[in-house]
């Protein structure tokens, strides 16, 4: 039954979410598949410096050779990777926290308090200070990010939950003997579990962003190429050597699997919307 | 020969959600409010059609709905095809509305002056001061203390905020105020008091009064005149004694059977408690809407569909039994 | 007034946490502050104690704890040491300096970012179902889902390096000078930073905004001002929006936060010399004092900031007051 609701809203998805599962499903299979056809790899530096885009170069060469294509279709599944399962981690532990801490009042005050202190933390110079303290493993980003990023989706699930709470059926379940656990999962979960989902695509795109922010800071090696590091260099050359296309193409990428998914996830929140409340 | 105050000519209104199917709320409603001082109350249950006829009178219908054909002619002209100028003009000078529930009506972050004030400062020259003097009054008028004029919709009780209501709707003297069961929300006693209120200022100011409800019995000594509706149409209209004690239409008959069941059998009105929908048979689709449930159905009602005609002198009933 | 007391209580709890976090992260890093110090060549023995010494560290974890509590709170102005980095300068005097800066930066995008934020969302509830209102709409989408350092980089292609317009970096010429040329050039160099960041918050803003709007133009008194006759401009902006930006400011604290970590990276593209790229520079070369005092700052300014929210909240929401 319930399968029958998913496959019907996904018929009856906006034109938005649809262009956006098109743009990210595109980056995917660049980063996934890009990497057995382009033909340079992305470490290979080349006499062809300073290249505008061209044929044989699509989104031009930096100030070494490197064809910039290819670093990006190398160099992005450290993002991905990180993005999605640190979102992933985020949104099941923010599903958790936000239900229990929704339905059981008395834990409220210590969940609701613990995610206040972490969202009020500055949280990129805290990855930088991590970045910088430990070796930068993509494990050790996914933990600070799931760390980092759990607040904001309790806090929406949690106000999700406490008006599921106060329907009159969940009363009616209590009252036929139901264990607050089968509630739990049973009823509240399906009702909350959409808007998950919701908050789950949207953190991926901001955990895909924070991840190149701290590349570009240089934290980790900027020797090793990903998105984050390819902006790191053309930012100190590209600019007095003219290499517009250097910022661009990388940047362009990384906006537009933000923004993919962004498009998913904001318009799947504008469904659920009718229920959310502040 | 002037025209009518209010003529509402075959309206029909539908709703149109999406990827829902259509649903026609009011289906070729005429009716008239002849002049002023005429005092009609509309009487049905939930579904009929009633609320949608007091936001149609004023153009405020919004999408899923919309006016499908007909005409609204206030004093000759027809308020649908007006400019949103004139509409705006139109709204509140001559016909203002007072809401069910006055809390969700009012700005939360207005005071409730506030609120008189900018309607009259919104349709005159007024200036802000003379608008906040004459808002005081109007509030007062109707029972607020001028030590509250400056207090927030939250602060006062649901009665009080339904008396601002008021005041709001009379603040620029219309010729007509439709009020749509201003009283469903309160309890039994401030429910007294403001429909006292209303019939009060209804005759000091010589309006007009299209009063809404589902609750026949609150119609007694405060309209003349009663429209019964089901299904999106008028199926009686006349005096309200007419209506009461010798009702033509069938489901008038049902409707006044179940109040006289439930109240004292002294004659004296008391509260109808009307039955719940899904126990009853559904509307027809063909000929009267009436037929499924009707004792005095016959061939012709499920078939042809009755106009509202007059039986006798002022008495309209939309009926075959009436129509040979 | 019990509303601003909780929210209060809430702040300083958060804080004295937040406080305590100061103390103990940049004590787990392994390797000692020295040993950092000398960036990694082999220091005698002799002049790691020293070192060790002259910064407080081979005193016991608890007497290094209360030192730094007192330092920072019953001392004024709070201290924080000596940074490694510029020395011998003290953290308090740097982050003196570069304060202003980054205050500057924060509060003319944020006052930019709300005027925009709310008249685009004003005239969207006036034009519904319009192209304004679906341009408005995925702009503000786009504007989310872009890495606010990239836009900053491209603002400086496009108008420092290619146009020509605008400086490339720094927070103000070296030869400004002082009176009106200074304050000019300040403005000149802020122009691109300020862009960018009132483009990163519109595009935060501007969502939570609309969703708000959106729901306040189906209630019922909405309606009834329709019903009054009220023009669609009263409506819009004395009845949506004034209700509409009640809940957003609310969150105006957590927002905060995320702002901070774009300010940091604005601030470190453009050379821009506040407390952000400060803290960039502390982090990375392991300046701990100067870590300590900057994380202190920042997230004064996140719990300051969210505090202004709730008086702004109790002060435009009459439902909090009495």
């Amino acid at each position: 039954m319930r399968i029958r609701r998913i496959s019907r809203s996904i018929k009856n998805a906006s034109l938005a979410a649809k262009v956006g599962s098109g743009i990210v499903l595109a980056i995917f299979v660049l980063v996934l598949v890009g990497p057995f056809f382009i033909p340079y790899g992305p470490y290979d530096t080349s006499s062809v410096i300073d290249s505008p885009p061209t044929l044989a170069h699509p989104f031009g060469t930096d100030y070494l050779g490197h064809d910039i294509m290819s670093q990006i279709a190398w160099g992005g599944d450290s993002s991905l990777l990180v993005g999605i399962a640190s979102a992933l981690g985020a949104a099941l532990l923010g599903l958790l926290v936000g239900v229990v801490s929704g339905y059981y009042d008395r834990l409220q005050p210590l969940l609701d308090g613990g995610a206040d202190i972490i969202l009020t933390f500055p949280s990129l110079p805290l990855l930088i200070l991590f970045g910088s303290m430990f070796p930068v493993t993509d494990l050790l980003i996914t933990g600070i990010l799931v760390f980092v990023l759990w607040p904001p989706i309790s806090r929406s699930i949690r106000a999700q939950v406490m008006s599921v709470k106060s329907r009159p059926y969940i009363e009616s379940a209590k009252v036929s003997g139901m264990t607050n656990r089968e509630i739990l999962t049973r009823l509240v979960i399906p009702e909350v579990g959409p808007i998950a989902i919701a908050y789950f695509v949207l953190t991926v795109a901001a955990a895909v962003v924070i991840v190149t922010v701290l590349q570009f800071l240089g934290v980790g090696n900027p020797d090793i190429v990903s998105w984050g590091s390819i902006l790191y260099w053309s930012q100190q050359f590209a600019f007095y050597r003219g290499d517009w296309w250097w910022i661009l193409a990388p940047g362009l990428i990384i906006t537009l699997l933000a923004l993919g998914f962004a498009l998913i996830g904001f318009s799947v929140e504008e469904i659920m919307n009718p229920r959310l409340r502040t | 020969m002037c025209a009518d105050l209010l003529k509402v000519t075959d309206l029909t209104i539908e709703y149109a959600p999406k990827n829902r199917p259509s649903k026609t709320a009011i289906e070729k409603l005429s009716f008239a409010v002849p002049s002023s001082g005429y005092t009609l109350g509309v009487v049905g249950e939930s579904g009929s059609g009633k609320t949608t006829l007091g936001l149609g009178i004023m153009d405020l219908i919004e999408p899923p709905g919309r006016t499908v054909t007909g005409s609204v002619e206030f004093m000759g002209r027809n308020i649908l095809s007006m400019s949103p100028a004139e509409l705006r003009r139109y709204r509140w000078q001559e016909v203002s509305m007072v809401f069910q529930s006055a809390m969700n009506s009012l700005n939360p972050v207005k005071t409730v002056s506030n609120h008189i004030a900018e309607v009259i400062t919104e349709h005159s020259d007024a200036t802000k001061s003379e608008a906040k003097e004459k808002s005081i009054r109007l509030l007062s008028d109707v029972g607020i203390n001028r030590q509250r004029v400056n207090d927030y919709a939250h602060e006062f009780s649901g009665g009080m905020r339904q008396r601002v209501v008021i005041a709001m709707a009379l603040a620029l003297s219309p010729k007509l105020l439709i009020a749509d069961e201003p009283t469903s929300a309160l309890d039994v006693v401030v429910q007294e008091q403001i429909l006292g209120l209303i019939k009060e200022k209804v005759s000091e100011y010589g309006l007009s009064l299209l009063f809404i409800t589902h609750e026949i019995s609150i119609l007694d000594g405060l309209v003349d005149n009663v429209a019964v509706m089901f299904a999106g149409e008028i199926v009686e209209m006349s005096t309200i004694d007419n209506v009461v004690f010798e009702p033509l239409h069938p489901y008038t008959e049902m409707l006044i059977d179940s109040l006289l069941t439930v109240g004292s059998n002294s004659g004296k009105l008391s509260k109808a408690m009307i039955p719940t929908e899904g126990l009853r048979s559904p509307i027809a689709a063909v000929g009267c809407k009436y037929s499924n449930r009707c004792k005095y159905a016959f061939d012709r009602c499920k078939n042809e569909r009755p106009l509202l005609k007059e039986a006798e002198f002022g008495r309209w009933v939309a009926c075959h039994k009436y129509n040979k | 007034m019990d509303f601003l007391k909780k929210r209060i209580l809430t702040a300083v709890a958060v804080f004295f946490v937040a406080v305590n976090l100061d103390f103990i992260l940049p004590r787990l890093a392994p390797g000692t502050a020295a040993e950092i110090f000398a960036s990694g060549t082999k220091l005698p023995q002799h002049t790691v104690q020293l070192l060790n010494a002259r910064f407080g560290l081979d005193q016991p974890v608890f007497v290094q704890y209360y030192l730094f509590m007192k330092n920072i709170f019953a001392t004024w102005p709070p201290y924080f040491g000596v940074s490694y980095n510029f020395y011998p300068s003290t953290v308090t005097y740097l982050i003196g300096v570069r304060l202003p800066w980054t205050l500057l930066l924060i509060g003319t995008s944020f006052v930019l970012s709300f005027y925009l934020s709310y008249l685009l969302a004003a005239l969207s509830a006036l034009k519904r179902g319009s192209k304004f209102e679906f341009a408005a709409l995925y702009t503000s989408i786009v504007f989310w889902a872009v890495p606010g350092f990239w836009i900053g980089l491209i603002l400086i292609w496009v108008f420092a390096v290619y146009l020509g317009w605008l400086p490339v970096f720094g927070n103000v010429g070296f030869d400004a000078g002082s009176g009106l040329n200074f304050v000019l050039s300040v403005i000149y160099h802020a122009i691109l930073p300020v862009v960018t960041l009132t483009l990163v918050v519109f595009g935060q803003l501007y969502f939570l905004l609309r969703g708000a709007a959106q729901e306040a133009l189906k209630s019922d008194y909405v309606l009834a001002a329709k019903a009054r006759g009220l023009r669609n401009q009263v409506i819009a902006f004395a009845y949506i929006m004034r209700n509409s930006f009640l809940p957003v400011i609310s969150l105006l604290g957590y927002s905060m936060a995320s702002l901070i970590s774009v300010v940091i990276a604005v601030e470190f593209v453009f050379g821009y010399t506040g407390l952000g790229d400060l803290v960039v520079d502390a982090v990375i070369t392991r300046d701990y004092p100067l870590i300590e005092g900057s994380f202190f700052f920042l997230t004064l300014i996140v719990i300051v900031g969210g505090l202004i929210g709730d008086v702004l909240m109790l002060r435009l929401d009459p439902r909090l007051r009495r």
